[in-house]
């Protein structure tokens, strides 16, 4: 026996198998006739096929013909449904929806208020795209394309059919791959694709040529099997559950997450569950919750340019006893988080001033002597004595009025709060500007209604306010905590500090774990996915083998793959 | 020189090489010019310049430099050129075509030059720099002349930004935008190249053979191609074998009838092969396109929850995102569950390849939502 390498010419001695009478037409025929059929037909071939995927699964080939034997409604009807939603074109077309509507949903601006939709798309005069009026807009609700019913339909209808999916034909597929292995006669062969021969060759070789090429070889009475690559086949089934998991997740938390925002004073404190709301019924409370927050100091770091460099947070937590469960400093990206309770850094208001009147002309480190003062001074003390007092009594005069002792001079020894009104979206001011304002009077308020004399005060920031005098006139800028007075209208002001408020946003989500663990799983079958399953068929037929061989991925790579092995066969001579 | 200065000559040396390998790329297409690499070289200049304009930034503001349009832009730019670089070189090195000696050999006179040209997977050289170098000038010279000046320095980041997921995430995004245009280019290239070409579509051959049990894949005769071109080379014989999925020649007794060999050209069957070759490379880049976008896409909601508590808000960058990944998605379950090949997914690709700009550059220059650059203002 002498073997011949038969590398190199080899390939014009390979021929295409003549198994049955014109080979080429039958292997192409059924795809001809397909494509020339009207599509209806080419669904209804298309659902035999998956028919009889479905039907691979061993327990459901006999339910099949017992369905048939004997109609049973259900079953048929599941059945059906089953098919239907697992039918790949429906699921092509209800992806083909979720992106059109997503993306109309970045070009008509989501949940405006009905003001902003009945100025950008008049009813009468030019309409959008001359039929988009805010009446059609509202009734489609696409001023809230991401929450409307039909959305939420198609999320579900996706959900619905990648189970129908994931179960009537990946989870068979895995089976498949495994099971699936040998075809014995070379019929069974060109329903791979179409065989190549080659003459005067061994199986054995064949099956070396292919380990050699790290392909898992089975070896059985003349026939063989080999693949690699399996992971790639497994992958997309991976995909499928990891995706559903997502879904799964993603539907947890919309029924069961609580959640809210806090806007909270440095110095204050808030119940958590005050703050939460459920998303709905079936949200249960989170243990976490029970707890009081206390925001110690509410800080912003800014760089030499003016910029945020980061927002941070002071908190304690503490439960109705008062002790303490936790305590730190939070910021941007670095939440806090305790027993299932989450909050995050997301927003800032500033809350109020705490001022100090002093003499004018004074240094704010000399405590002003309360003998002597302008009437201005005189008159502001009074003023505000009498706003406090009114307030206090307002608050049924729990606490005695600790600065009533010193009002003989009509200055307050003790520095007080103005509280600070936001000015966004007022004349002059955008949205989105975080703008605050103030009010120091310098007299009662009149009888006749006008507005009372007085200094106002803006601020932007943590660090500095502005003063105005009471013609608006600006009159300086002072920054907390410097203790420089600042003279206006015959008053000497020192800004002590500037109270912010931290804005948080507080959640409860108990879908995370699970969409995680979805996203993690999404990410590495993805990734498996890429891998390139390639399958080979062999039989001996005679003195020749009857190769046939596939790949889902890598065709071109794989077609050259096998072609270098097979060349690498040896020739045997009898 | 101060650092701003060799930033900017860097910046604009990138520009010009690849201006230069796109000028030497087409000429090499239409001149079917095998031999002429200087493409490849300028490439890789500019590769490196704007890899070193990348790291000064990073140097220079002490944080990753993918913090604005600007540097989005140059990263996409630098990914595109290492993207063509990468597959350059796998196509290289499986034909060890690349050979410095022939650098220069012109064949002008050969009559075979098309034939060869196009029979030989170097093709897919010149045909990859044609479409990704145009692709990485346009994106460059956008940053660098459409970008008002004071969008294109560095800038300190936003709160929100100030995160390690910052570079996984952006990262992982823009490579796999690259991905995802070099290979809708192709795709696209695909149209165009086989839009003259006398191709009859078997698209759903395999699919829906009802014998085939798993009614997934595709088939792919497999080695018929050497048999195909070992025979169509000679001329001895009209073509028996079943070609690939592009029927040039006709099959005796196939409804789709080509008279073949009166319209069968030689320089045609090459083509044929090469069109398919283009479009298995356009899914093989689309196929590892599409599991780093879902990495992105996923590593951005897992950082959107840590930041503000939400790992998906409809914004419009993530809303895009997804329409890319569905479009993707289809594309894929057309090839991999539909078994087609060819026009039909080269279709959806193109479509893909618009989707895929809208959700890089259109989204911010629209300048709304979460990745204007920031949440804070």
């Amino acid at each position: 026996m002498l073997t011949i390498s038969r590398a190199g010419g080899s390939s014009k001695q390979r021929q295409p198998i003549s198994v049955t009478p014109a080979p080429d037409v039958s292997s192409s025929t059924p795809a001809k006739q397909a494509s020339s059929q009207p599509p209806q037909q080419q669904q209804q071939q298309q659902q035999q096929v998956s028919l009889q995927t479905s039907t691979e699964a061993p327990a459901d080939a006999g339910a099949a013909a017992a369905a048939v034997a004997q109609p049973d409604l259900f079953k048929v009807v599941s059945r059906k449904v089953l098919k239907e939603l697992a039918s790949l074109p429906r699921a092509i077309g209800i992806m083909a929806v979720i992106t059109g509507l997503s993306a109309l949903g970045t070009i008509i601006p989501q949940n405006k208020g009905l003001e902003y939709y009945l100025s950008n798309y008049p009813t009468e005069g030019d309409k959008v795209l001359g039929f988009l009026d805010y009446q059609l807009l509202l009734l489609l609700q696409l001023d809230h394309i991401y929450s409307a019913w039909y959305f939420y339909a198609a999320i579900g209808l996706l959900g619905a059919s990648l189970m129908a999916c994931t179960y009537t034909t990946q989870l068979p597929t895995a089976k498949v791959a495994q099971r699936w292995r040998f075809a014995s006669t070379p019929l069974a062969l060109r329903k791979q694709g179409t065989p190549q021969v080659l003459p005067s060759a061994r199986l054995s070789d064949v099956a070396s040529q292919l380990a050699a090429k790290s392909y898992q070889v089975f070896l059985q009475d003349g026939q063989l099997y080999a693949f690699k690559g399996l992971a790639g086949r497994l992958g997309p089934i991976g995909v499928h559950i990891a995706l559903l998991m997502c879904l799964a997740g993603t539907a947890w938390s919309g029924f069961g997450t609580w959640k809210g925002t806090a806007m909270c004073p440095e110095g204050q404190e808030f119940v958590v569950g005050q703050a939460l709301r459920p998303a709905s019924s079936l949200a249960s409370y989170p243990a976490g919750a029970d707890t009081v927050l206390q925001v110690n100091k509410f800080t912003i770091d800014t760089r030499p340019d003016g910029s945020v460099a980061q927002f941070y947070s002071d908190l304690t937590l503490r439960d109705f006893y008062g002790k303490e469960l936790l305590t730190k400093r939070i910021s941007v990206n670095d939440p806090f988080r305790y027993n299932g309770v989450t909050m995050y850094q997301t927003d800032w208001s500033l809350a109020a001033l705490t001022l100090r009147l002093v003499e004018p002309g004074t240094t704010a480190a000399v405590q002003s002597g309360s003998e002597a003062g302008s009437t201005a001074v005189q008159n502001t003390g009074q003023v505000l004595q009498q706003l406090q007092s009114e307030a206090q009594q307002q608050q049924q005069q729990q606490q005695q009025q600790p600065a009533a002792g010193s009002s003989k001079a009509g200055l307050p020894q003790r520095s007080f709060n103005l509280p600070l009104a936001s000015l966004e979206g007022g004349p002059g001011v955008p949205m989105g500007t975080k703008l605050y304002a103030t009010f120091l009077p310098l007299e009662l308020p009149p009888e006749d209604g006008r507005p009372p004399r007085g200094i106002s005060i803006l601020a932007r920031d943590l660090d500095t306010v502005t003063f105005y005098d009471s013609k608006g006139q600006f009159a300086g800028v002072r920054r907390a905590g410097s203790g420089k007075p600042i003279e206006v209208e015959g008053l000497g002001i020192v800004l002590e500090d500037i109270v912010g408020s931290t804005g948080l946003e507080i959640k409860n989500d108990p879908g995370v774990p699970l969409v995680y663990a979805g996203f993690g799983a999404l990410m590495i079958t993805t990734l498996i996915s890429y891998v390139s399953h390639s399958q080979v068929w062999a039989l001996q037929q005679g003195s020749d083998v009857v190769v046939v061989g596939k790949s889902n991925r890598a065709k071109v790579l794989f077609a050259k793959e096998l072609d270098s092995a097979l060349d690498a066969v040896p020739e045997v001579q009898q | 020189m101060n650092i701003l200065e060799i930033e900017n000559f860097f910046g604009n040396s990138s520009f010009f090489l690849l201006f230069l390998s796109m000028i030497t790329y087409w000429i090499q297409i239409a001149f079917r010019l095998k031999t002429l690499n200087f493409g490849r070289f300028l490439m890789i200049g500019a590769n490196f310049c704007l890899l070193s304009l990348l790291i000064l930034r990073w140097k220079e503001s002490g944080h990753f430099p993918l913090s604005n349009l600007y540097e989005s832009l140059m990263f996409l730019s630098w990914s595109l050129s290492t993207f063509h670089l990468i597959l350059e070189n796998i196509e290289s090195n499986q034909e060890n075509s690349f050979k410095i000696e022939n650098f220069f050999l012109f064949d002008f006179n050969n009559k075979n030059q098309e034939k060869k040209f196009f029979s030989s997977n170097q093709m897919k050289q010149p045909f990859l720099g044609a479409l990704t170098s145009p692709t990485a000038l346009f994106t460059n010279a956008f940053a660098t002349f459409s970008l008002p000046i004071e969008m294109q320095h560095s800038s300190a980041l936003v709160p929100a930004l100030q995160s390690n997921w910052l570079m996984m995430h952006v990262t992982v995004m823009i490579l796999s935008y690259s991905a995802l245009i070099c290979g809708s280019l192709l795709s696209i290239a695909f149209l165009i190249f086989t839009k003259n070409l006398n191709l009859d579509f078997n698209e759903n051959e395999s699919s829906l053979t009802p014998s085939s049990a798993e009614n997934l894949v595709s088939v792919f005769p497999n080695s018929e191609n050497t048999e195909f071109f070992a025979s169509a080379s000679g001329l001895t014989e009209p073509m028996k074998v079943s070609p690939t999925f592009f029927d040039v020649n006709s099959q005796p007794n196939s409804t789709n009838q080509i008279s073949s060999e009166k319209n069968f050209s030689e320089t045609n069957l090459f083509k044929t092969k090469f069109a398919e070759t283009l479009d298995n490379l356009s899914y093989r880049i689309l196929g590892i396109g599409f599991p780093f976008l879902t990495i992105g896409i996923l590593s951005g909601a897992v950082w959107a929850n840590e930041a503000w508590g939400s790992y998906w808000s409809w914004d419009p960058k993530e809303t895009w995102a997804l329409a890319t990944w569905f479009v993707f998605a289809i594309y894929l379950h057309t090839r991999l569950t539909k078994g087609w090949h060819g026009k039909k997914p080269a279709l959806i690709a193109s479509l893909g390849f618009i989707v895929v700009w809208i959700c890089f550059l259109g989204v911010n220059l629209l300048g709304e939502g979460l990745h204007s650059y920031g949440f804070f203002k």
